[in-house]
């Protein structure tokens, strides 16, 4: 199982290598940020004089290196556009969008995971085919939509909630309930498939066949061997937490990180939008390793078959 | 004696019409009316989005100013000749939802080909030759499923500008990873199966094996995939314009109509809202499409 896990995450730093290393070239090449840095038409003086300030004048290998060496003691680079430090940035935007998505994901697997299971064993009743409507309007609803509607109704006409903004949880309740739908989908769906699934095996007519309770044959030993791929979709769910935030943020100024990467991206600040995606890269290593570990607590049996 | 068994591949094609228009009877008769209300809707959808230039009423960028921000019919203010009301530019926004549905599924049509192509391309390729390229080609794919397509997309355009060939090939590469997965897969069963085994004896040529007798077979599960990435795609291109990274305007997407009217939400809510329940119901129809092929079709995608 060590041998295993050292091996992933080998793999794991190779693939944020890979990434640092495509994203840097990739936005060098692709335009020069002082043009989107001073008005058109500045002096070619002024320009040369800012491109020094920022060793974008050097040539690109040299920038490289002195990114990759800055790297090593923490210095991830000064923003072309806020003229302070990505880091000093990212700490401040960065505990938004964590108290944002887990908000929107505590809400979307309390309710999703009961519903799911719900919905498995109504799967022709009422109540089944309900929570499969919901589902399925969650799924085609896109999250601008229904950020729109919530803040038409909420905001301008009940007068609720906030609109916009970050200062008081309360402004985090429309943004999180508008992440969380299109989770709370996926997680039904596949709480429901995985049940179903598992509900059909003869190890459950031998629980039930045994005398255990309802509660023990589904709580216990449907639901572990259902969990697995539940695990899966949650755990793709939270190494997509920044992309998944960038619409909500956007259009709820929660000053988090996903819009802050697309503003860089529209800006070409170089070392915001390195940062975020260095960010994203990390956050996917991890949490596909933390999942890996997951398996193997809920199903002994990963962990024989990975040694 | 030779002319006891006709070639194999001459009994297929006498045979597969009458059984396909069968299964298709069959299919239509269990049909539920709800889903033919669906279908029907969709369809509606589709002829709107290919007749908008003989239906929109106007032309969908020309503004008027002294008819700025009217209203629906039925609300004070309303012009019987804008029936879903005008923008802040006096524009109509019956053509202009017309033409954005139109550009919408446009873009979502040719981009789901792309992704339905190239995906389908690599899954027969990782399913049918094993080894090193088929190792790589499962790489891909789980990259393609760790990175944040969003970001992909972010990125890409912010390199590449946006343009809609660009806009159009960035929604292509979402999606093709499902096609590949499951392409692979069903490759991978199939050719251990006798009637594969059988053409591999009498001498069949890779490529007739491929086209003749393997593509035909995974035909339904390409189907219910394609819906199904179809109704994403329409969601990933109203996202993008929403952000304003994806068609320019004056020019209408959906979405980009929906991102211009957020504006106006406190007082001109219309703007904002005619856009997003038609972006809504198109891809809530296209979804339950998909669903209703895949019990139909009986594919079991894993």
């Amino acid at each position: 199982m060590l041998d295993y896990l050292a091996k992933r995450a080998l793999g794991g730093l190779v693939t944020i290598v890979i990434v640092v290393t495509a994203v840097f070239f990739a936005t060098r090449l692709s335009g020069n940020a002082v043009e989107f840095m001073l008005p058109p038409g500045s002096d070619p003086a002024v320009q040369a004089a800012l491109a020094e300030h920022y060793g974008l004048d050097q040539s690109i290998w040299m920038q490289f290196v002195r990114y990759v060496q800055g790297m090593f003691v923490g210095d991830f680079g000064i923003s072309l556009n806020e003229r302070r430090s990505v880091l000093l940035i990212f700490a401040e935007r960065l505990p938004n969008t964590i108290t944002l998505f887990g908000y929107a994901l505590a809400l979307a697997v309390v309710i999703g995971v009961p519903l799911g299971i719900v919905a498995a064993l109504d799967r022709k009743g009422p109540a089944g085919s309900a929570i499969m409507t919901v589902a399925f309007i969650g799924y085609a609803t896109p999250n601008f939509v229904l950020a729109i509607l919530m803040i038409l109704v909420f905001s301008f006409q009940l007068h609720w909630l906030p609109s916009s903004g970050a200062a008081t949880p309360l402004h985090f309740l429309m943004p999180a309930v508008v992440l969380s739908l299109p989770m709370l989908a996926e997680i039904v769906r596949f709480t429901r498939n995985a049940m179903l699934d598992v509900l059909a095996q003869d190890y459950l007519r031998t629980a039930r066949a045994k005398g255990l309770s309802e509660r023990v044959v589904i709580g216990k030993h449907a639901l572990r061997n259902a969990a697995v791929p539940v695990v899966t979709i949650i755990g793709l769910q939270v190494a997509g937490m920044v992309a998944r935030c960038v619409l909500v943020e956007a259009i709820f100024a929660t000053k988090g990180v996903g819009d802050l990467i697309v503003f860089a991206t529209i800006g070409r600040d170089y070392p915001v939008l390195q940062f975020g995606v260095i960010l994203i890269a990390v956050l996917v290593v991890v949490v596909s390793l933390i999942v890996d570990l997951l398996y193997a607590v809920i199903d002994p049996r990963v962990k024989v078959a990975a040694t | 004696m030779t002319d006891i068994a006709p070639p194999a591949s001459r009994l297929t094609t006498l045979a597969a019409p009458t059984v396909r228009a069968g299964k298709l009877a069959r299919i239509w008769r269990k049909t539920s009316i709800g889903m033919k209300i669906c279908l029907a809707g969709f369809a509606l959808m589709v002829l709107a989005a290919i007749f908008a230039p003989w239906l929109a009423p106007f032309d969908p960028d020309a503004q008027k100013l002294l008819s700025r921000l009217r209203p629906p019919l039925g609300f004070d203010r309303a012009q019987d000749a804008h029936p879903l009301g005008t923008d802040q530019l006096g524009r109509d926004m019956l053509s202009r939802t017309l033409y954005g549905l139109r550009l919408t599924l446009g873009i979502a049509l040719i981009g789901s080909f792309i992704s339905l192509i190239l995906g389908t391309t690599l899954g027969i390729i990782a399913g049918y030759m094993r080894g090193r390229i088929g190792a790589l080609i499962m790489g891909l794919v789980d990259v393609q499923i760790a990175v944040p397509f969003t970001l992909i997309a972010l990125l890409t355009v912010a390199l590449l500008g946006n343009s809609l060939p660009v806009l159009i090939c960035v929604i292509g590469l979402t999606g093709w990873e499902s096609y590949t997965r499951i392409v692979r897969a069903q490759v991978l069963t199939l050719s251990r199966l006798p009637f594969i085994e059988a053409a591999i004896a009498a001498g069949a040529p890779r490529g007739r094996i491929l086209l003749r007798h393997i593509l035909p077979n995974i035909a339904s599960p390409l189907v219910v995939i394609w819906t199904m990435t179809f109704s994403a795609l329409i969601l990933t291109e109203s996202s993008l314009s929403f952000l304003g990274l994806g068609v320019q305007p004056p020019t209408a997407t959906l979405g980009s109509m929906v991102g211009l009217g957020r504006d106006f939400l406190a007082s001109q809510p219309w703007i904002a809202i005619v856009p997003s329940l038609v972006i809504m119901l198109v891809s809530l129809q296209v979804l339950l499409i998909g669903d209703w092929l895949r019990d139909a079709l009986d594919v079991r995608l894993k």
